[in-house]
């Protein structure tokens, strides 16, 4: 009860001093969750995706408005890919990198030391295939896992809490849902298996930033 | 105390044949010594080595650093020093001195040398001292003639551990002893020596029994003690030994704990069982004990060894050989030549880099460790097989590279037999590494119809080893001979097959090893070894299978090997048959129960003769000579030259023949449990024995009925008896016919059926269907060749080389280049070939080009289904071969409705096939040979990348080559002929580049020829550039002239 408290007091402490500062710039960090995609027209069917994996990027963004802000993001996502059917399971070695840019919508108006707020954006996903390619890959009839890169377009949706303290620093947590259609090159599905829909790949993560 | 354990009498009238050979480099060093050494000691910590000069009474030192006399004035001793030992830390130097004139008075005495300090002390002893030891205790073991005593060298005081009666010449001695001149050297005179286990806590002393009679002329040297001393405990033990040749050297080398001993000749364990003698030794008695001498290297498994032994029948005694040999069997791996001839004890430095050894003319230093850093030549191959046939007597041409193992370049002359004609050699000498090219003009051999061996010799002016010489084995069969030759390089004598596991057993005499190969694929399973004893003669199977026993000439140990795992049974890795050696053996049954039956060569012949059988109960693992054999008694009074037995036990186990050279056959039938019949109906027998069920055996040329009387004797025209088998109804035999010399075949040999179906009456108990083999399976007399130093050589008169399983999907003969290998139905009418097409083995069409491979189709092509491996590839196989105009096409695999071949490399236009096999010849077929027909083999584009094939998973990127395999791209330069294998360098390049396309992209090529490594198969790769687009599917297309191949491929990009 004492350390949460103290904590509490430090945040209402910083939130006068950042009245006047309209710029902001973080790293953060997290893990992202991907459900797979099913392949489908082979019997019986695959499942294709991404791995589960950690996350690490940047930020900046400008907070002008009382309620709106708008930032850009970047975020390293360390996503192997996975094939899977039947007990058998192919992985191989990859990861993306993503740059978007997202509206906020506060629910405490500027200089308010907790910020509650939600998220939308849209950008690139650029998914890069990295491991060691096999002529005797597992499930090689499903797709293949293929050493190459791939542009896809990404939609985003945010939920989280900024905090912030007197002395410029912010600290904010948040859960993004990163939304692409499914690959084609990286992930590339054998003559007669389709692989549709889009990925949802939701990463949760905590940001550092300092308002300035 | 002392106590007989083991008795051994070695009878051994070994003819000695080696040429003597001249060469000019040795291992080691040789430092000459101004007297007679008896004994050395290695002082480490002074960098000295002590050397007793029996003759000068004085000990030499040596420094160990320059190997010269550097240390001053040598030690001082009263009388001649017999034996010297340095005390743990190096404290003191403790030498024996050996006074034993008549008139003498104390014989015996003890000098003590403090060599920290400086000082000497000397003690005088009753008796003459033989041998003074130290282990890792302070006192040392003193054996005199008398006496077994404990010294302490701080105190000069001796406690008298035992009493014993050893023996030594009474000096002065003659200066060569006796009518035979040995020399009387020191170890002649004090003949004892003492060994001392690695972690010093075992001395053991080898020494004489019985004194001589004179002064001049030592005793009866083949009596022997062999003495150990356990350092903690002070007890003593002791082996009483008879062994014919006397146990010389009197040196005796040990193991790290003791557990293996080199005594003599014999390498024993603790428990005294003789695991394997040196073979080949001289007979000659009295034996000069100067001469020979050996060091066990327990840190590297070896044992190295110079025995005497004579070169020839006129008692040349070998130069000075260093024979490097495996510690547990004494296979002998090199044979290196010394300076001088090792003459007794030898030291290891703690490091066991360097052995220090008495020679006869010294010491020497010989720097073991860097034995494989020095200069050696040896031969890639044993045995290059040159395989002519029917259609083509063309010249034959293989290639065999001489090599120095230590990487060096070492000059090397290859020669052969003096009149040699029809091989020739591309380099008569040169420097390693070099391939030579073998030419042989199989019309040079053709009379023979069979194989002719002949012997390669290589020599070297700077190697140090001994090198071996390659076997040109040069095969020239007629389309009527049948088999297939299977290369198996060494002495091959017992064969045995294995039906359930479809295996072969095969007994390699010189290597000491039981080869085994799956008959399936008729490759050698390549691990691990079943190691046998010294010299195996024979291979016997327990009635469940599980086992397989080798009895050997130069091991008193029958090996038994558990045939699920191919390693010797952890229960009982082998059966001992004490002072005697195991030579034949068989598994009979009894009550249910296996009874291992072993012909011996006695050690221990007691005064009624040598006894001839030993019995073992399967697994009690200890075997005895039983009393009698039934109302029989198991001795032998024959002469001495016929103690060579065998045993075959039939079929069902249920009963054991008893074979001897002088005629004499017996048999054991299992269901009493006795010798129930012996009859001797000749004065000699030899040749083929087998049992081949329980009613009928063959001995010779005789076929005996169940009481061993002769229904029948088989055919002798087409030669002497070599193998006898049963095949699915009748008796299957071989037989060869031998030159005016009586050593080697003269032909092929011959292969027949004899009836054993009293229905059959044409056939019964008679030779047909003979049919003449590939060539000829091995006799006893051309399996005797010459003897190469150490390597056991016991060829028995009666020869076991045929093997048929009882699923009858083979035969297999021991024969001149290895094994020959036979259809069950070797003798089956065959239909005149016919051939219907000839088709192109990538794709199945009718384009084919020169040098490319065919399929030709068509009925009764082969009598059979035969494949090879062999590079080149063959021009006959399956007793079939293929001719286009003159020339035999290179066959990969034959069966009668399908051959898989390669067409001359000048072939072009309209032309014409002929199929030639025991049925007869076919009509020539007419087909067309295409300029070009480009085809990409199936599966065959590879990403150099990671050498993958490229697919769906397996893309093709930009920036990186790809190799596409192909057929049909036309003539290479330089060009490689067909059948051969392409070699990497020069590289055989189109003369005509191919264009790539990828995608419709131009690839650039950047090697367009004949695939290294390959037959007739072509490799073009091409470089992908960084601007190809990448295409789910996509054609790959290689053309060359008009013609072009495609295939889909993959390509991603980036």
């Amino acid at each position: 009860m004492f350390k949460r408290l103290t904590l509490i007091c430090w945040l209402l402490a910083g939130a006068a001093y950042a009245q006047n500062q309209t710029w902001y710039l973080g790293v953060t960090g997290g893990y992202g969750f991907a459900p797979k995609l099913t392949i489908s027209g082979l019997t019986p069917t695959a499942d294709a995706g991404l791995e589960n994996g950690g996350a690490l990027g940047a930020y900046f963004g400008e907070d002008t408005y009382k309620y709106w802000s708008g930032e850009v993001r970047y975020l390293h996502r360390w996503d192997d890919l996975s094939l899977s059917s039947g007990g058998t399971t192919a992985k191989f070695r990859g990861h993306s990198d993503i740059l978007h840019a997202d509206f906020l919508r506060h629910f405490a108006p500027r200089g308010a030391s907790v910020r509650p707020f939600i998220a939308v954006g849209g950008g690139m996903r650029f998914l890069a295939g990295t491991g060691t390619e096999s002529a005797l890959q597992p499930l090689g009839d499903y797709a293949a896992l293929t050493k190459t890169r791939e542009s896809l377009p990404v939609l985003d949706a945010a939920v989280g809490i900024r905090f912030k303290s007197r002395k410029g620093l912010e600290v904010r947590v948040e859960v993004r849902d990163y939304m692409s259609p499914a690959p084609s090159k990286v992930i590339a599905v054998a003559p007669g298996a389709s692989l549709g829909g889009w990925f949802n790949d939701v990463v949760a993560s905590g940001s550092i930033g300092y308002c300035f | 105390m002392t106590f007989a354990r083991l008795r051994i009498i070695y009878a051994c009238s070994a003819v000695l044949s080696l040429g003597v050979v001249s060469h000019a480099a040795t291992f080691g060093t040789a430092v000459p010594v101004r007297g007679t050494v008896s004994d050395i000691a290695l002082d480490e910590s002074r960098s000295r080595l002590y050397i007793a000069n029996f003759t000068a009474d004085r000990i030499e030192v040596m420094n160990t650093a320059d190997s010269k006399f550097a240390f001053g004035t040598p030690l001082l001793v009263s009388h001649p020093p017999s034996s010297i030992a340095l005390s743990p830390g190096n404290h003191y130097l403790v030498a024996g001195e050996y006074n034993n004139y008549e008139s003498a008075t104390t014989k015996g005495g003890l000098a003590i040398f403090n060599l920290d300090s400086g000082t000497r002390k000397e003690i005088t002893l009753t008796n003459p001292v033989l041998s003074v030891a130290f282990g890792s205790g302070s006192t040392a073991l003193v054996v005199t003639t008398g006496e077994f005593l404990l010294l302490d060298p701080t105190t000069a005081q001796t406690q008298t551990l035992g009493v014993v009666t050893l023996a030594s010449a009474i000096l002065p001695v003659p200066l060569a002893s006796c009518a035979t001149n040995v020399a009387s050297s020191a170890a002649n005179i004090v003949e004892a020596s003492t060994g001392v286990s690695g972690d010093q806590q075992t001395i053991l002393v080898l020494a004489q029994i019985t004194p001589p009679a004179t002064n001049t002329c030592p005793g009866d040297q083949k009596l022997a003690a062999l003495l150990r001393y356990q350092v903690g405990s002070n007890h003593v033990d002791a082996f009483s030994w008879t062994a014919t040749p006397p146990l010389g050297p009197r040196a005796v080398s040990v193991n790290k704990d003791a557990t293996r001993f080199v005594a003599g000749w014999v390498l024993a364990d603790s428990d005294g069982v003789d695991r394997a003698d040196f073979p080949n030794l001289i007979t000659d008695t009295p034996l000069d004990f100067r001469k020979g001498g050996h060091a066990f290297d327990y840190s590297r498994g070896l044992i190295y060894a110079d025995l005497p032994i004579y070169t020839d029948s006129a008692k040349v005694l070998e130069s000075p050989v260093m024979h490097v040999v495996d510690a547990d069997n004494l296979t002998v791996r090199k044979r290196i030549q010394l300076p001088q001839m090792m003459a007794g004890r030898s030291l290891f430095s703690s490091d066991m880099t360097r052995v220090y050894a008495v020679s006869d003319g010294g010491v020497m230093v010989l720097p073991v460790a860097s034995l494989d850093k020095t200069a050696q030549v040896a031969a890639s191959q044993e045995d290059v097989v040159f395989q002519s046939d029917i259609c083509t007597r063309s010249v034959i041409s293989q290639s065999i590279d001489i090599v120095d193992p230590s990487g060096g370049n070492t000059d090397f002359t290859l020669s052969l037999p003096t009149g040699t004609s029809g091989i020739k050699l591309s380099q008569t000498s040169g420097t390693t590494p070099a391939t030579v090219r073998i030419d042989v003009d199989p019309t040079a051999f053709q009379s023979n119809s069979g194989t002719t061996t002949v012997a390669l010799s290589l020599q070297s002016s700077h190697a140090v080893n001994i090198p071996s010489p390659v076997r040109l084995l040069i095969n020239t069969r007629e389309l009527s001979q049948r088999g297939q030759i299977l290369n198996v390089p060494g002495k091959l004598v017992d064969i045995m097959a294995d039906t359930a596991r479809k295996r072969l057993y095969v007994l390699r005499q010189d290597k000491n090893v039981v080869l085994v190969y799956d008959t399936t694929t008729w490759k050698q399973i390549a691990a691990p070894l079943m190691r046998t004893g010294n010299t195996p003669m024979s291979m016997a199977m327990t009635p469940n299978q599980a086992y397989l026993l080798v009895g050997n000439d130069h091991s008193q140990l029958i090996n038994v090997f558990d045939l699920e795992t191919l390693q010797p049974w952890t229960s009982v890795p082998f059966i001992r048959t004490d002072s005697a050696y195991p030579r034949s053996v068989a598994v009979g049954q009894a009550s249910g129960s296996p009874v291992v039956w072993a012909a011996v060569r006695d050690a221990a012949a007691p005064d009624a003769g040598p006894r001839i059988l030993f019995r073992a109960d399967f697994p009690a693992a200890t075997a005895t000579a039983p009393a009698d054999l039934g109302v029989w008694e198991n001795n032998y009074q024959g002469s001495s030259s016929s103690l060579d037995f065998v045993l075959t036990s039939s079929p069902s186990k249920s009963s054991v023949m008893f074979a001897t050279p002088d005629g004499m056959v017996a048999l054991w039938d299992g269901t009493a449990d006795e010798w129930v019949v012996s009859r001797q109906d000749v004065k000699t027998l030899g040749g083929a024995y087998g049992a081949l069920t329980d009613n009928f055996f063959v001995t010779d040329n005789r076929l005996l009925d169940q009481s061993l009387f002769a229904e029948a004797q088989l055919e002798t025209t087409t030669g002497i008896s070599s193998g006898v088998g049963l095949g699915a109804s009748d008796g299957l035999r071989t037989t060869t016919k031998l030159d005016s010399g009586g050593a080697t075949a003269s032909g092929p040999g011959t292969i027949e059926r004899f009836g054993l179906n009293s229905d059959d009456t044409s056939n019964y108990l008679q030779a047909y269907n003979g049919t003449s083999l590939i060539e000829a399976s091995h006799t006893s007399a051309t399996l005797q060749t010459t003897q190469v130093g150490q390597i056991g050589q016991t060829i028995s008169a009666f020869t076991r080389t045929l093997a048929a399983p009882t699923d009858q999907s083979y035969i297999a003969l021991i024969s001149q280049s290895g094994l020959t290998i036979l259809p069950p139905d070797f003798d089956a009418a065959t239909s005149v070939p016919v051939v219907s097409s000839v088709t192109n083995v990538a794709n199945g069409s009718q384009s084919v080009t020169a040098a490319g491979q065919v399929l030709i189709s068509g009925t009764s092509l082969a009598p059979g289904t035969a494949s090879t491996s062999a590079e080149p590839l063959p021009t006959m196989l399956g007793d079939t071969c293929v001719t286009v105009g003159s020339e035999a096409l290179p066959l990969f695999w034959v069966s009668p409705t399908q051959i898989k071949a390669v067409l001359p490399s000048d072939a072009s236009g309209s032309e014409s096939l002929i199929v030639h096999n025991p049925g007869g010849v076919s009509s020539a077929f007419t087909f067309g040979v295409q300029t070009v027909a480009p085809v990409i083999l199936p599966a065959r584009v590879i990403r150099q990348k990671n050498g993958e094939v490229v697919n769906f998973t397996n893309p093709i990127h930009p920036k990186e080559t790809i190799s596409i395999y192909m057929t049909g791209l036309g003539t290479t330069v330089p060009a490689v002929a067909a059948g051969e294998v392409t070699p990497a360098s020069p590289a055989s390049l189109l003369i005509t580049q191919p264009t790539v396309t990828l995608g419709g992209t131009a690839l650039n090529v950047t090697f367009a020829g004949l695939s290294p490594g390959e037959i007739g198969i072509y490799r073009v790769d091409a470089y992908v550039p960084w601007s190809i687009r990448g295409a789910a599917q996509t054609l790959l297309t290689v053309t060359q002239d008009t013609a072009s191949a495609s295939t889909q491929v993959r390509v991603v990009n980036p």
